[in-house]
């Protein structure tokens, strides 16, 4: 541990970390809850636009908004429910992924889709293209070709999809905000039902909404590897550019996944 | 905006519980609010509903079914007539939609990536030295009737748009080759890119002896020698900007039947394509291009004479779509301007050098009335030295009841310029023969009513369409005989006229990935009252097939394993060709494809494929050519998959 993180880990003991909130939309104050669970003691809650504690400087920046604005030199900061900020805003920051730890997802996923061999991912802004390269590795390691694919502007996927050339077994849609929409989203179900593929989702309300299945972390469990991550920083371990959590829940669209054929006893739910 | 929060049980569990419900309201939401951090604008497309009959072929069913050539493609397909056939310059294709087949179908737009390959010399394509690769194509759209208020003058009886695959943006490559009983080829590209783009440049290279003679034995000095070479340049400075340069060429060496085998041709083909894309956001898109093209032709024998000529195209295009009226609206606004040319001592005798200027503005727009009921109306007002100035347009009204499907009723208006040799030629095919011109030659008008169905059932899995027509083709351009000699003298005039209607059904059922069926059936009939001044006694209404149906199917099998196969049928009709004059009855006939293909790797495919396996050799077209049954195998690997 160097003295400066040790000194930086006794202020924040004595002052706590800072939360900065894009907004008070749930997806955030979900993730914020899961944040003040883990880290254990108190912490100031501020909105993106205020100004920072005076004493702070380790900091959780909860949504892009929050992420993107301008830190004090020396702080560190971990973001989250940030998919739109770019890996390098030119100061030390660490990014807890909205992807699942990609080993673990291809995992789940090959769990859930017979004989999984090809996976197509689409992915349109640059911060997501990390993310995309971590699940082609990942499924490299696993003997699962990732056909991952740039789509920019996002208002192109449906022509892309008319013209694919590959097969695949399976669709993951990327947690990229910029392709999440619900006009892609209701081509892509349209698309991969016409296939009699699975569409796979980062978020677990879209089975609701139709998508196969989702395999998800919960926000809360976002906001939890952030802490994590903070105490780490602040203890003087080299913080990973790139963090993502580890708790995956697996929630099928009952009907949806038979239709398909998944393994629905991989399913941490089923939705009826 | 600061406070202080303690961890607490109950209120993590009553935030939490809020939060829950909350987020259950609109999964979006999150998205959506992150989306706004982003720096590009983002507009979803809503569902183009087409006023026109539209098929797509994709890179998918390309590969999957093995297709060797662009009319290939385009064969088993509704409402396309497709004949394998030479011209006397060289052509070995003959692609029509809805009839009116005849060596070079002056009605018929054809694109690359946009840009029109239709030649202005006798109207039509050369399909067989066009500068495009297999292996490149992304998809080819085909549009069936009149689309001229869009794509301008000649697009009267449809348009085909063969659009070729961006670059990857990383390292990547593929190396093919093949060989058959009657065919050769290699086929290479490699890519490479980064963040802000991509290129690629991919080579292709075919030897086949061709077509046997008429009867099947021995060679027709069909031989044919080509090498085509692409280059494909992707830059994407920033998320809503897009430039994109593309060139290439086609070099072909070919002989020509029914002279010794020395006898040869050759095509050149070559073009570059500078194009730039901007997403404006709310304010729509604005697209920018500016080409140029060339094509040489130089044979010992055109008909019987030898020949050069040089044809030279430059076309400038500007489009601007939009989205308005809460999406409601969509509009599409253009401009374009061409000039087109060619030189050629012995065809335009005493005036070798011939050109045409054509500059064009366009305006097509879509409105959503209600959930319902969309209209669809475009206009086109275009300007040339052969045809003056020409109006084009089309409407439409589609009634949707339920979202699954799309009843349309149609009218299109089409002009179809005089080609240059038909308005300007001169040449003397013999001291007996020679072709003139004619300068007062006006273009042919087509009108076209159509009502349509199309339907997607079982959660998008089966697709199915029904399309019914009527044209009336008036001023109709054809030959005759201005003087029966010696010399004769054969000349063109606007005297003909012709009608035609006809049924396209088509029904589609996917399966699951890479297992799908297809099934379409396409009734034609003409009616044609040309007159008695038709040099050839050209008798359209028998010169296409009145049924033809195709079934297809492809499957992903086990460990590796994938298989197609292709059946058509067309009946009996009278070939006719327009450049030799000569007619043939063609029986009715099957047609059979199969293929198997094994990929024990991703990146390794190896395949067996069979064309026309149900006899030996069918002649289609009136010059005779015996299109031999085909046997083949090729191995492809890629890289950087």
């Amino acid at each position: 541990m160097t003295a400066l993180a040790l000194a930086g880990a006794m202020t924040a003991s004595a002052e706590g970390p800072a939360a900065v909130m894009s907004s008070d939309s749930p997806p955030y104050r979900q993730a914020l809850e899961g944040f003040t669970e883990a880290w254990g003691s108190s912490v100031t809650v501020v909105a993106a636009g205020g100004s920072l504690p005076a004493q702070a400087w380790a900091f959780a920046a909860i949504g892009g908004k929050a992420a993107g604005r301008r830190w004090p030199r020396d702080a560190v900061v971990v973001a989250l429910l940030a998919p739109s900020v770019a890996d390098d805003p030119g100061y030390a920051m660490s990014r807890v992924s909205l992807l699942p730890e990609p080993r673990a997802l291809v995992a789940r996923m090959r769990a859930l889709v017979p004989g999984l061999r090809v996976l197509r991912i689409f992915w349109s802004s640059e911060p997501a293209r990390v993310d995309a390269e971590a699940l082609a590795a990942a499924g490299q390691r696993q003997g699962v070709v990732v056909l991952s694919e740039r789509v920019t502007p996002a208002s192109r996927l449906p022509g892309r999809l008319r013209s694919l050339s590959a097969e695949a077994d399976a669709l993951w849609l990327m947690p990229d905000p910029a392709l999440v929409t619900e006009a892609n989203f209701a081509v892509l179900r349209a698309y991969a039902a016409a296939r009699k593929i699975p569409l796979l989702a980062p978020t677990e309300g879209l089975a609701e909404r139709g998508a196969t299945a989702t395999i998800a972390a919960s926000y809360a469990d976002m906001g939890r590897a952030a802490a994590l991550t903070l105490r780490a920083r602040l203890a003087g371990r080299a913080g990973r550019e790139v963090v993502y959590p580890e708790r995956v829940t697996v929630t099928a669209n009952g009907p949806a996944a038979r239709a398909v054929g998944l393994k629905l006893e991989s399913a941490d739910k089923v939705l009826p | 905006m600061t406070k202080r929060l303690k961890p607490s049980a109950g209120l993590l569990i009553a935030l939490l519980a809020a939060s829950a419900a909350s987020a259950e309201e609109d999964v979006f939401e999150f998205f959506r609010e992150e989306a706004k951090v982003s720096t590009a604008s983002r507009r979803p497309e809503s569902a183009w509903r087409t006023p026109v009959a539209v098929d797509v072929v994709t890179a998918e069913e390309i590969k999957a079914y093995g297709y060797r050539s662009l009319w290939e493609i385009l064969r088993f397909r509704a409402g396309m007539d497709v004949i394998d056939g030479r011209s006397a310059d060289g052509n070995r294709a003959i692609v029509s939609a809805r009839g009116f087949t005849r060596d070079f179908v002056s009605e018929m737009q054809v694109l690359v990536d946009g840009r029109s390959v239709y030649s202005s010399f006798l109207g039509g394509v050369y399909w067989a030295s066009l500068p495009v690769q297999m292996q490149d194509i992304e998809r080819v759209e085909i549009v069936r009737g009149p689309n001229a208020a869009l794509y301008g003058s000649n697009a009267a009886l449809g348009v085909i748009n063969i659009i070729t695959r961006e670059p990857e943006k990383k390292a990547a490559g593929r190396l093919s080759g093949r060989g058959g009983n009657r065919v050769r080829s290699a086929a290479e590209s490699a890519e490479a890119g980064g963040t802000l783009g991509g290129l690629r440049v991919s080579h292709t290279f075919e030897e086949a002896p061709g077509a046997p003679t008429p009867n099947g034995v021995g060679e027709a000095n069909d031989f044919l020698h080509s090498n085509k070479l692409n280059l494909r340049a992707l830059l994407d400075p920033d998320e809503a900007t897009k430039l994109e340069f593309m060139g290439g060429g086609s070099w072909q060496t070919y002989g020509v039947p029914g002279f010794p085998v020395d006898t040869r041709g050759k095509h050149a083909h070559d073009f570059q394509l500078l194009r730039a894309e901007r997403d404006l956001g709310r304010a729509g898109a604005l697209e920018a291009s500016v080409s140029r093209s060339e094509f040489r032709l130089e044979a010992d024998r055109f008909l019987v004479a030898p020949v050069d000529l040089r044809v030279y195209q430059y076309d400038a295009e500007v489009l601007h779509r939009s989205a308005w009226a809460d999406e409601r609206i969509h509009s599409a606004a253009g401009a374009g301007w061409r000039l087109s040319g060619l030189y050629s001592d012995q065809l335009f005798a005493g005036r070798p050098a011939q050109q045409n200027r054509i500059a064009r503005g366009f305006t097509h727009h879509s409105a959503a009335l209600t959930d319902r009921v969309t209209v669809v109306a475009g206009v086109s007002l275009e300007n040339s030295r052969v045809g003056g100035l020409q109006p084009a347009w089309n409407g439409a009204a589609l009634y949707s009841p339920r979202e699954e499907h799309v009843f349309r009723v149609s009218y299109a208006r089409a002009p179809t310029m005089p080609p240059l040799f038909n308005k300007y030629g001169d040449f003397a095919l013999s001291p007996a023969t020679r072709f003139l011109g004619n300068p007062d030659l006006k273009p042919q008008q087509l009108s076209s009513w159509e009502a349509g169905w199309t339907c997607r059932a079982l959660d998008g899995a089966l697709k199915s369409g029904l399309a019914v027509y009527f044209m009336r083709l008036q001023d109709r351009n054809f030959n005759f005989f201005q003087t029966l000699g010696p010399p004769r003298v054969i000349t063109y005039d606007n005297r003909n006229r012709a009608s035609a209607h006809g049924v396209e059904l088509s029904e589609e059922y996917a399966f699951s990935p890479g297992r799908a069926v297809f099934a379409n059936y396409t009734f034609e009939r003409i009616q044609d009252d040309k007159g008695p001044t038709d040099t050839f006694a050209t008798d359209t209404r028998r010169g296409l097939p009145t049924h033809k149906f195709n079934i297809g199917g492809r499957a992903l099998l086990a460990r590796g394993f994938s298989a197609s196969a292709l059946l058509g049928y067309k009946d009996a009709y009278e070939a006719n060709s327009t450049t030799r004059g000569t007619r043939r009855p063609v029986a009715r006939s099957f047609r059979l494809d199969a293929r198997l293909a094994w990929s024990p790797r991703p990146d390794w495919t190896l395949f067996v494929a069979g064309h026309d396996l149900l006899q030996p050799y069918r002649v289609e077209h009136a010059d005779g050519t015996a299109v031999p049954r085909l046997y083949e195998g090729g191995v492809t690997k890629r890289f950087g998959l």
